[in-house]
Parts: C-alpha cells; structure tokens; sequence
C-alpha cells in the first residue's frame, strides 16, 4: 500500500495528513513534505496519523527528524492520533513525552 | 525458546527485497493469524516485530539477493516468528535489549520495538547469514 500525503493550514498549524502505511519504503514523502513546509516558513506541523494502518521505527524517526527541524525554528511539531495501535508504539518508545499529543484537528485550535 | 513446540498451524513466506517486500510480509502475517480470536488483539504487535526483524534484514544486507525466510507458527505456548536471511551474518552478542532510546535519536527504535512488544527474542548469526527467533507468549483457545 503507498502513502496518500496532503497538506493544509489550520490556524497557525500546518496540518499533514497521511493515509496508507508509513515504513521505510513510504517515509521519503513525509520527510519531503515536513521539509517543504519549513522551507515555506511553516514551523508549526501536526501530523495527522488517523488514517495510518501502520507506522515503523523509520516513520518514528522521520517524525522525529522533522520535530528537529521545526524546533531550530522555535517551532512545534504535534500529532494528532486516537488510534490505539499507533499511539501504543508512541508510547513504548517514549514519543508522547516529546511531541505535542491531540486527539483531533480541532484541539489545534485550543 | 526451543523451535521443536508441536505446532498448530505453520506457514512460511519468501520475502524478496523490493518496495512491496514489506507490505507483503505484514499482509501475511495477519492473513495468517487473524483466524485466531485468541491472537487477534496481538496481531498489530506480532506484525511490527517481524517488520523490524526484516527491514533489518534488508538494511544491513542491500546487496543480497536471496531472500529472507519468515516462518509463522502458532503452537500450544503462543506464536513464534523467524526471520533468516542469507547475508554476512553479525556478532550477536550485538543483538542485545537496548536501553530506552534516546528521545531525539532518530533511529535505534527497531530493536526496541522487537524486544518490546515480543515476550521472548533470541539472534543466531554466522557466515551463512542471521536468524532472528521471536515469540509472543498467548494461551491458544481457539
């Protein structure tokens, strides 16, 4: 299964959304996508994960990566996710104590 | 953790590196298990194990055009993956429980993950190539 990547800006967020699975096959495209919004001077992103069957430590990584990026800017990087297996994995690696963790799209604008 | 447990069901996929390798490995694992009330609230952990395990194959052997072997059982003590491959081969006094990774690494999380989410891993490696051995212990009722 590919990786369906878009964009768009809620308030001050930019909004990545990704459908399909994210592995190392797949996670180019988001790394891209978190790279361009930096470039265009978006250095607050959420990652919307709601629509992911499966994420791998690579995806983690790229995430990660782009948390770096965004915070050389004072940034933020945000994921919003309900889904229990995903959130497991976050958990297990200590993820939701670096990353801003919402439930929906709307929490971005609290 | 012995491979001789009388098995209930065993299946077996040759993975050939490419960019649907992965994809397939996780779609046979869960077609495989997903039969099996009793393995279904595991599945999601028991798929990203042995994704780990093969993209490690894969990483550390780009070159190898052997495939990687993943056998499945499922026994009376719970589920048991292998994933062989045919590369170099690795010290595997290497292959050891990482501690915590470190918060802003942005890799180091696969061995992490196999050991969090299986009950029991185990690595033998030679020239030959590596076999990484993980069961997930589940009582079978089904």
């Amino acid at each position: 299964m590919e990786l369906e990547v878009s964009t768009r800006d809620v308030g001050e967020y930019t909004v990545i959304k990704l459908k399909g699975e994210v592995d190392i096959y797949t996670a180019p495209s988001l790394r891209e996508t978190i790279v361009d919004s930096v470039e265009r001077g978006r250095y607050k992103v959420a990652v919307d994960l709601d629509e992911v069957d499966f994420l791998d430590s690579t995806g983690l990584g790229v995430l990660v990566g782009g948390l770096k990026r965004v915070k050389q800017h004072d940034g933020e990087m945000g994921i919003i996710c309900k889904q229990e297996n995903i959130l497991r994995i976050f958990r297990i690696t200590g993820l939701t104590k670096i990353f801003k963790m919402f439930k929906s799209t709307e929490d971005l604008r609290d | 953790m012995s491979p001789e447990k009388k098995s209930r069901k065993m299946s077996r996929y040759a993975m050939y590196p490419g960019r649907a390798s992965l994809a397939s490995v996780r779609e046979f694992i869960r077609s495989t298990l997903e039969p099996f009330s009793s393995i279904s609230p595991h599945i999601c952990d028991i798929i990203t194990a042995t994704h780990e395990a093969c993209k490690n194959a894969i990483e550390h052997n780009p070159n190898c055009e052997s495939p990687v072997d993943i056998v499945l059982r499922i026994h009376d003590e719970g589920v048991t993956v292998e994933v062989s491959d045919r590369g170099h081969g690795f010290e595997v006094r290497n292959f050891i429980p990482p501690e915590d990774p470190k918060p802003l690494a942005q890799q180091g999380r696969g061995l992490f993950l196999i050991y969090s989410l299986m009950d029991e891993v185990e690595a033998t490696s030679s020239e030959l190539g590596t076999t990484i051995r993980m069961q997930k212990r589940l009582t079978i009722d089904d």
